[in-house]
């Protein structure tokens, strides 16, 4: 699939969204253009995604090359990288900064191979010190060290 | 007369104690931001905005702005030094200023450019002063159609200035308006795309927007990058440029202060058009256009005089009418906004220490920079040599905490997280977030304008194009696509791919 350049990818996915808009808005009430319902405008965006989104899809196709060079994904990175801060998220209001710091940095850490155990330690223990400090005890950010 | 008591007002504001340390705080932390590459104002200034509740309104707006003057004053110094952009808008200063640091002329260079950066934010200050009163008035003549045609102007130029295929940036400014449009419809209460969560009620956040799309997408695409080790990097020998220099360089500086601050005015232009446009003005000036790439002073002082010209000029839009003309300038509108500072018009009106505050802190601050990055370059250069598997476990543990803070809610780290994917696939797609930022913000305001104007008009939609300046912003927004799109421009001036892929 080398050869279909990215616009038509990312054409797809604009139109993809604007049909996932166009049908959630059409469920509020489209009003008149004289009173707005609050469907009114999000039609009209939606509407102009999937035709942007469409028209780059066609565009794009006819204007195929074969020598496009093929994208290079880093899945590993991005799952660990997302996987981090949704942990960070899920452990910030029930175990406190110090746990959320923990799971982020330790996943985020494993992005790049050959780290050491000490230096994600030593990692963990400064960031998680240097922000409690800064945003808990100076700012007063409502969040806990524990 | 008034002029002069208006400025007095900005400078007894911005010489408190506490908003000199503000200013100074964030003048500092933007040279720092623009030294790191990996590291823009725009993750910067998301970072930081949840943190400027604690503040006072402009003390929290003088540093953001610190932040994003200080970034471009400083991205420089990486692409003298290391031939390595500290910010997109310096990747024009690599093509002349790194060669010319190979040639041991690294110090004249970083001279040459922190003076014309100096000189540019003088210019930048007076545009503002002066003509920032005179916009604010004319812009009370502003009706709805007209804000709606300003808005659509900044979307259009912006995505027609961030990427490679127009139909793919526009759609990512739509995608952006779409996304302003969810939560709590402001007019009938209607909740509009929450999908369930209550976390979406009071609309998207914007830090958590951001942040995703820009930092998290950029760490997690920047793993396999041969990092920022210092590599390549030159010798500072002699700081002080010589008569032959400054000769050859302080016509480049004259012009590229006019230049950026006129590009910078234009809603959705900006610091990035503004070098190229220069760069590309001087080598056609030049009696020895083949100097250029490979040392020519004329293309370090007027690329980067008009960058910062421009970032400064960039504020009018949003001071004066309430319209950010670009992403970074949209973070700040919601800094604003966080504040209980109801954008628009009667800002200068309404709180007259904030805007002179604002606007005498960006001289001060242009001092501060002078300071920052001639002497002490030593120390920033040393700071390039932090590797990046230790900064970005910082950047992100930052990011997260900023995004939660805002609302103190975990769901927006969440939301964050779920645009870090969706702007890691569209930035490998080859689209440039700024437009999507942009029409988060924008969106509500458009929304709003295109309703009262249709209302106004019994519905009828050539309301925005007969009424004068609004016809007139529309066919500039089209005029400028078709500039910018052309292949005539992207020959001359248009920015390199490289560049684009980071804005």
């Amino acid at each position: 699939m080398a050869a279909v350049p990215r616009s038509v990818w990312a054409g797809a996915i604009f139109a993809i969204i604007g049909g996932i808009g166009l049908t959630e808005a059409r469920q509020y009430r489209l009003g008149t253009a004289v009173h707005m319902g609050p469907g009114y405008f999000p039609v009209c965006l939606s509407v102009l995604l999937l035709g942007l989104g469409a028209s780059a899809v066609i565009v794009g196709w006819t204007k195929r090359h074969p020598d496009t060079v093929p994208i290079h994904w880093e899945m590993r990175d991005l799952t660990l990288l997302t996987a981090g801060v949704v942990l960070f998220a899920a452990l910030i209001d029930r175990a406190g900064l110090l746990a959320a710091a923990a799971g982020l940095i330790l996943l985020s850490c494993l992005m790049r191979i050959g780290r050491r155990p000490v230096e994600v330690a030593l990692l963990w223990g400064l960031l998680s010190g240097f922000c409690g400090i800064i945003f808990i005890e100076i700012f007063g950010l409502p969040f806990r060290w524990l | 007369m008034s002029l002069f008591h208006n400025l007095g007002l900005g400078f007894s504001v911005a010489l408190s104690a506490e908003n000199f340390l503000y200013c100074l705080i964030g003048a500092t932390v933007g040279t720092l931001v623009g030294v790191l590459p990996g590291l823009g104002p725009i993750t910067t200034i998301a970072m930081l905005l949840p943190l400027t509740l604690k503040m006072p309104a402009i003390g929290a707006l003088i540093m953001l702005a610190g932040v994003y003057y200080g970034a471009h004053h400083a991205g420089s110094t990486t692409a003298i030094m290391l031939n390595m952009p500290g910010e997109p808008t310096s990747v024009v200063i690599c093509i002349d200023g790194h060669p010319m640091a190979r040639q041991g002329r690294a110090g004249v260079a970083l001279c040459i450019s922190a003076l014309g950066s100096f000189f540019a934010g003088c210019v930048g200050v007076a545009v503002i002063a002066l003509f920032a009163p005179a916009l604010g008035r004319a812009a009370l003549a502003f009706g709805t159609p007209e804000y709606a045609a300003t808005v659509v102007l900044a979307l259009v130029v912006a995505s027609a200035l961030s990427g490679t295929s127009l139909l793919t940036t526009l759609a990512m400014a739509v995608l952006g308006l779409l996304l302003g449009t969810v939560g709590t419809d402001l007019n009938t209460g209607t909740l509009r795309f929450n999908f369930g969560q209550i976390g979406l009620a009071q609309g998207v956040s914007l830090v958590a927007v951001a942040v995703g799309t820009f930092a998290f997408a950029e760490i997690a695409g920047r793993m396999t990058d041969p990092g920022s080790a210092a590599r390549d990097q030159a010798k500072i020998s002699s700081l002080l440029p010589g008569r032959a220099d400054l000769k050859a360089s302080w016509l480049p500086i004259l012009r590229g202060s006019g230049l950026g601050a006129a590009i910078g005015i234009l809603p959705g232009t900006g610091p990035l058009l503004a070098s190229f446009a220069s760069y590309a003005m001087e080598r056609r000036l030049s009696r020895h256009p083949e100097r250029f790439g490979y040392g020519a002073i004329e293309g370090v002082a007027g690329p980067e005089t008009a960058n910062n010209a421009a970032a400064i000029t960039h504020f009018i839009p949003m001071l004066t009418l309430g319209v950010p003309a670009g992403a970074a300038m949209a973070l700040m509108l919601g800094a604003m906004m966080i504040q209980g500072i109801a954008p628009g018009p009667l800002v200068m009106a309404d709180h007259p220490d904030l805007f002179w505050g604002i606007i005498a802190s960006m001289w001060i601050g242009n001092m501060m920079l002078l300071v920052l990055n001639l002497p002490l370059i030593g120390i920033w250069i040393r700071l390039l040599t932090v590797p990046y598997r230790i900064l970005y476990p910082a950047i992100l543990i930052f990011c997260c905490i900023g995004v939660y803070s805002e609302n103190n809610s975990s769901f927006d780290v969440l939301l964050a997280a779920g645009f870090g994917v969706i702007g890691y696939i569209l930035k490998k797609l080859d689209c440039a977030p700024a437009p999507l930022i942009l029409g988060l913000v924008l969106g509500p305001i458009l929304e709003e304008n295109v309703r009262r104007s249709l209302l106004l008009s019994r519905g009828d939609p050539l309301i925005f194009v007969t009424r004068p300046i609004s016809l007139s912003l529309l066919l500039l927004a089209a005029a400028l696509v078709v500039l910018l799109t052309s292949p005539w421009f992207s020959r001359r001036i248009g920015p390199d791919r490289a560049a684009e892929a980071h804005l």
